[in-house]
């Protein structure tokens, strides 16, 4: 009898433990994409993976990786074969996962963000011929010399200082804010982009900056939006992923006169493309950080051999790494003048004559 | 430093602020009632995480599909309680440890919510495209109209109300109910429970389902007032505050309403904390920081009851002064 219930009791325990094991690591890493496990074999297309550090989904940033990894497939499809990994939020599997990845032999792996840094630097040390393309974090080549590192950065700054321009235009209390996930270099160059943008308009707009140390919960990034609104912060530059959805919930809540700033994708086109009226309403403008055209444009001149491993390059304005969304709320809260005011400044950035404060 | 004082007061004195600790402290408040009930029948539930985030999901899923948020929030409940039924059935019948089928549950919810998530809606963070709506938010007219106070309680929501009432009903529910005193006596001692004809295990299982609820209600708030739709991982540790906050409220209701709050509050305070100038980390380590000095608190008021209690049985001759000195000691 007794015999009889440790077994049950063994089989039960066991039973949930190995359930939510195996559940809870569906959360972690998944494959989606068009991959084929027959790879390598003979063809002679190159085998590149966008391995996120995240997952997709948040209507921003990795998302657009994604489509610059679609448009891959698309144009170059008969020279490439992608595929795109999930590795989650939970940090501590980063590293083995991405050596899990790297093992399986690519040709090109494409990262990015600061908290990959070293596992880039073990992987490229490692396998010497996988190429790694490191975006949205300037690759340091004295720190981590490696020929096989090519650096994408993008110039959040220049593209915030016009979204900066236009909260400065629609803000009726003279106070704005930027709500950021943490504080790295690339979201300081966010804000003092954002905060020169807003100071060229009118400088006695106050700007406030406040960090979540969030990137994925949204009842966070909501609340961290209200309080900001409650204190009279009527426009949020929202920049922290999936935790920066939450601040549109909160500008609709609050009601009329409240606007939140998009990042990364269009997210008012996104928001109208899901029926979501009241949320295209509350977003004045995005910043778009081009992931997309980044991917193709660097997919392109690999093919033609003259990317430049073992540099850095900018994707500005100039080269549409980051642009500004003009969607139909924006042309609502904003006057042509002032459109043509923030187009006349994207012109100037783009000439040189407007110098963009920077973190870099 | 005097222009900190001059923000902090600001906020102090802004009644959207109170409005925000008291809608944030709600499903902290449900988990840590959740908690403290399965606590006062002698099961620890570890598991409110896990079922919050389960509840918070197929609440969402039950009102897209439907089309009411009503049948959403009743679904959640019921998840609630068929967790709380699983957990009984497993760690009472099946005798697993209850912690361990704690831990299982919440590795389950974040894992399964999320997987769901992909296969149902094809969305891979939030369910933002199934438009599944929110719960009313209440306000009476006569209280909404008085200054301060009316912001502060008007619009919130109607879980919140429920969230609230719950303090009243369950303390009396423990301590005026046939059931309350059964769940007290079994998790006080079983094994005298039992020898009066109190069933042990069904009495937990009670406990643990009212426990589940609780947690399924904290879950619909999440993600059908809070927000409109669920969002990976939007839990966000509450059901682990709450098992802090149950431990410091000796498992009484009116105390977990007090440690609710205080994490509330300092929860509330952290997201107004850019315009303080201090840094968001230190501010969102505060609540801990209270947690751990509460837990210090709380062990040597217990250590000071255990050694009264000693002094009157050992010696049944305790002095007034000898009292006095063992206070002041500790």
């Amino acid at each position: 009898m007794s015999g009889n219930m440790n077994r049950r009791q063994f089989l039960a325990t066991s039973g949930i433990a190995l359930a939510g094991l195996g559940l809870s690591a569906c959360g972690g890493s998944s494959t989606s994409g068009n991959s084929s496990s027959d790879s390598g074999s003979s063809s002679d297309k190159k085998r590149i993976v966008y391995v996120i550090n995240g997952t997709l989904g948040d209507k921003s940033f990795f998302d657009s990786g994604h489509e610059g990894m679609e448009k891959i497939a698309d144009q170059y499809g008969d020279q490439y074969e992608t595929d795109t990994r999930e590795m989650g939020y939970d940090t501590s599997v980063w590293e083995s996962t991405a050596l899990d990845i790297a093992s399986e032999g690519w040709d090109i792996m494409i990262m990015g963000t600061f908290d990959m840094v070293e596992y880039a630097d073990e992987i490229a040390t490692q396998y010497p011929d996988t190429k790694i393309w490191f975006f949205d974090e300037s690759w340091d080549f004295n720190t981590y010399p490696h020929d096989n590192i090519y650096g994408m950065l993008f110039a959040q700054n220049q593209g915030s200082y016009l979204v900066g321009m236009a909260a400065a235009y629609a803000t009726k209390t003279k106070k704005v804010a930027f709500m950021g996930g943490m504080q790295n270099k690339v979201l300081q160059d966010f804000f003092v982009g954002y905060k020169q943008g807003v100071a060229a308009v009118d400088p006695s707009v106050e700007v406030v900056d406040d960090w979540t140390q969030s990137f994925s919960d949204s009842t966070i990034g909501h609340d961290h939006a209200r309080a900001l609104y409650q204190q009279g912060y009527d426009i949020v530059f929202s920049c922290c992923s999936s935790c920066g959805l939450g601040a549109f919930d909160a500008a609709v809540e609050m009601g009329d006169g409240y606007y939140v700033i998009g990042v990364d994708g269009n997210q008012g086109e996104y928001w109208a493309s899901q029926g979501d009226t009241a949320k295209a309403a509350h977003t004045l403008t995005s910043m778009q950080k081009n992931v997309n055209n980044t991917f193709l444009d660097a997919a392109g001149e690999e093919l033609k051999g003259t990317l430049p491993y073992g540099t850095v390059v900018t994707y500005g304005l100039d080269k549409g790494g980051v642009s500004y969304s003009v969607t139909d709320t924006t042309k609502e809260v904003l006057t042509e003048e002032q459109l043509a005011a923030i187009d006349q400044a994207q012109q100037d950035i783009i000439d040189g004559k407007i110098q963009v404060d920077t973190t870099f | 430093m005097s222009d900190f004082a001059a923000t902090l007061g600001g906020i102090f004195s802004n009644p959207n602020f109170y409005f925000t600790v008291l809608s944030t402290t709600v499903p902290i408040l449900l988990a840590t009632l959740g908690c403290a009930i399965a606590e006062n029948a002698g099961s620890t539930n570890m598991a409110e995480e896990g079922i919050m985030i389960l509840a918070a999901f197929f609440g969402v899923i039950g009102a897209a599909y439907t089309g009411s948020v009503w049948i959403g929030l009743l679904v959640a409940v019921v998840v609630g309680a068929v967790m709380g039924l699983m957990i009984a059935y497993f760690a009472l019948y099946l005798k697993v440890d209850i912690i361990l089928v704690g831990i299982a549950v919440n590795l389950i919810g974040s894992g399964l919510s999320a997987f769901l998530m992909y296969v149902i809606t094809g969305d891979r963070s939030a369910t933002t495209s199934l438009h599944s709506g929110t719960l009313p938010t209440i306000s009476i007219p006569g209280l909404s109209d008085i200054p301060f106070i009316g912001t502060i309680i008007s619009n919130q929501s109607v879980l919140a109300w429920i969230a609230y009432l719950a303090i009243p009903v369950m303390s009396f529910l423990l301590y005026k109910t046939k059931l309350g005193l059964r769940i007290r006596s079994v998790g006080e001692n079983p094994d005298a429970a039992s020898s009066v004809g109190v069933s042990v295990n069904r009495t937990k299982m009670a406990a643990l389902v009212i426990s589940g609820i609780l947690g399924g209600l904290a879950g619909a708030y999440l993600s059908m007032s809070y927000l409109p739709y669920f969002s990976k991982g939007m839990s966000g540790g509450r059901g682990y505050i709450a098992l802090a906050a149950t431990a410091m409220a000796n498992n009484t209701p009116v105390g977990s309403f007090g440690t609710s709050l205080l994490f509330g509050f300092f929860y509330a305070l952290s997201t107004y904390s850019s315009t303080l100038g201090i840094p968001d980390q230190l501010v969102t380590t505060l609540p801990y920081v209270a947690t751990l000095v509460g837990l210090v608190i709380f062990a040597i008021n217990v250590q000071r009851k255990e050694r009264k209690m000693l002094h009157e049985s050992g010696g049944g001759h305790s002095s007034k002064a000898q009292q006095v000195a063992d206070a002041s000691e500790a």
